[in-house]
């Protein structure tokens, strides 16, 4: 978050993250590369390049696609949330390495233009075992471009969240046809079981962790159906809300993270003003409440940045009937202030009897 | 993540994860089970039993064979190391400093291994070149003198 404009905001998490992304990287060449080099040392460098970026690629795809899943599993892998955008942009750049190779490779030393060449070099575009694979990758390239240039805050801004975010959900069917261009590719070729193994294994685990968090994420989703007293909806017992950390809940339309701390409660709505990144994931980090994406920060009580910084989100009146939570989906406006409800330790004592006996 | 882009992200995941398992059985059931052999090349004929001369360089053996009862030669061509270039023309020349163009069109190499060009007696000299020409940079690869 900034108040001005830097192309990148370098803070330390951020270097720390970069640092150790590329000396992952770098050894990931250094070890394929020897492997390659001991196993076919007929091998030129054209082909060691390609093969490398190629496999380097695809493999930094699916830790991408991991991510999300794994940190709304497990809060633990937060921590690599935080800076995926660089883990993306630097995926892009690897592909790109592959992709230029493989067109000056196999596609410009005709006398047809290489872009031409890519799409009539191999016409069996009805045919599933010798469809032109490489065009599934240039395609895959295209949109994986496409997100790294835009993967910046002035595109965000410009193009609003919402449009940003369905815009970068574009690598699934990015992932889809680099599927595609694997299995219809280089397993074609070269038939190793050891391949398919590896590329079964990641597509399992993908699209595993995106179905079981998403048949977790629903099974969180709270919708009560019964409605209080003046408007005040009963949520959950006070216990079942983490120090530091919040609930979450939808009640009706209205996304709301109900955050615990200091013997409090304020409840703001779950969205960033980011990228609609879900606050409620997050915990509070000196006081603020603290975007687990990127790191934005909103103090509980206002649902404002801390100032200089402007951001703003709706806040919501909490209640505590005995070891109760109840809450009023009825939104105050952005920013606006709530006294946050006090959290007596006798109740929470109580609370915490309750649930062991209930389980 | 808005409630409306979670339900999207959660029907684009179970649509995926019933089609690309799809297609990752579809690929593997339809890997050819017969590879083209790489040092496969039709028409090759029998080597000539005597070798009266043989050159060699780094990457390249020429050997120019014959047949003791007939007047028919035969130049052998083995490829040691595999060829940079997509493709590669290979001309006979008897002149020095000689252009492609001068030359008689052998053939074209591909894998590595051997290569057989059947040639007569009247288009060898004292002083013969075999010149390996890539077309598509335009330039001369490799002479060989015999």
């Amino acid at each position: 978050m900034s108040v001005n404009y830097a192309p990148v905001l370098w803070n330390r998490q951020k270097k720390l993250y970069d640092r150790i992304m590329l000396g992952l990287l770098a050894s990931y060449l250094v070890v394929f590369i020897f492997f390659q080099l001991v196993v076919f040392p007929e091998i030129t460098a054209e082909t060691l390049v390609i093969r490398a970026t190629g496999t380097l690629a695809f493999l930094m795809l699916h830790i991408i696609l991991c991510i999300g899943p794994l940190a709304r599993i497990d809060k633990r892998f937060l921590p690599l949330l935080y800076n995926r955008r660089h883990l993306g942009v630097t995926m892009c750049c690897v592909a790109l390495v592959h992709g230029i190779f493989n067109i000056i490779q196999f596609h410009a030393l005709g006398n047809v233009d290489p872009l031409v060449s890519l799409f009539t070099s191999n016409e069996h575009y009805a045919a599933f075992g010798r469809f032109p694979f490489q065009v599934l990758g240039f395609i895959a390239l295209l949109i994986l471009m496409l997100m790294a240039t835009t993967s910046h805050d002035f595109w965000l801004k410009n193009l609003s969240p919402r449009v940003w975010k369905t815009l970068h959900t574009m690598v699934y069917f990015a992932y889809a046809m680099l599927v595609g261009h694997v299995m219809l590719g280089v397993i074609q070729l070269e038939k190793s079981p050891v391949l398919i193994a590896v590329a079964g294994l990641g597509l399992f685990t993908v699209t595993g962790l995106h179905v079981w968090s998403a048949i977790l994420n629903k099974k969180q989703t709270y919708e009560p159906d019964e409605e209080d007293l003046d408007g005040f909806v009963r949520v959950c017992r006070i216990n079942e809300i983490e120090e530091n950390r919040a609930k979450t809940m939808m009640i009706g339309k209205e996304n709301i993270a109900i955050f615990k701390y200091d013997g409090k409660l304020s409840a703001i709505n779950n969205l960033c003003r980011h990228q609609n990144g879900p606050l409620g994931e997050g915990k509070i980090v000196d006081g603020c409440i603290t975007c687990p994406w990127h790191g934005y920060q909103y103090l509980p009580q206002n649902g404002q940045s801390p100032p200089p910084f402007t951001e703003k989100v709706e806040t919501y009146d909490v209640r505590l009937a005995g070891e109760w939570v109840y809450v009023n989906p009825k939104p105050y406006p952005e920013g606006t202030e709530r006294p946050p409800c006090p959290v007596n330790n006798i109740v929470q004592k109580l609370s915490k009897i309750a649930l062991t006996n209930e389980n | 993540m808005t409630p409306a882009l979670r339900k999207y992200h959660r029907h684009v995941w179970f649509f995926m994860a019933g089609l690309l398992p799809v297609i990752f059985i579809a690929a593997i059931t339809v890997i050819p089970q017969k590879r083209p052999d790489p040092n496969f090349r039709s028409h090759q004929p029998e080597a000539l039993p005597q070798v009266l001369k043989t050159v060699e360089s780094l990457n390249f053996m020429l050997r120019l064979r014959a047949s003791p009862d007939t007047a028919e030669r035969q130049l052998e061509l083995v490829i040691k190391q595999p060829l940079h270039t997509p493709a590669t023309l290979v001309y006979l020349s008897n002149n020095e400093k000689a252009q492609p163009n001068d030359g008689v069109f052998l053939g074209s190499l591909g894998a590595k291994g051997t290569y057989r060009y059947k040639i007569g007696t009247a288009m060898l000299s004292q002083n013969n070149d075999v010149l390996l020409f890539d077309p598509i940079k335009n330039i001369t690869i490799e002479t060989l003198q015999f």
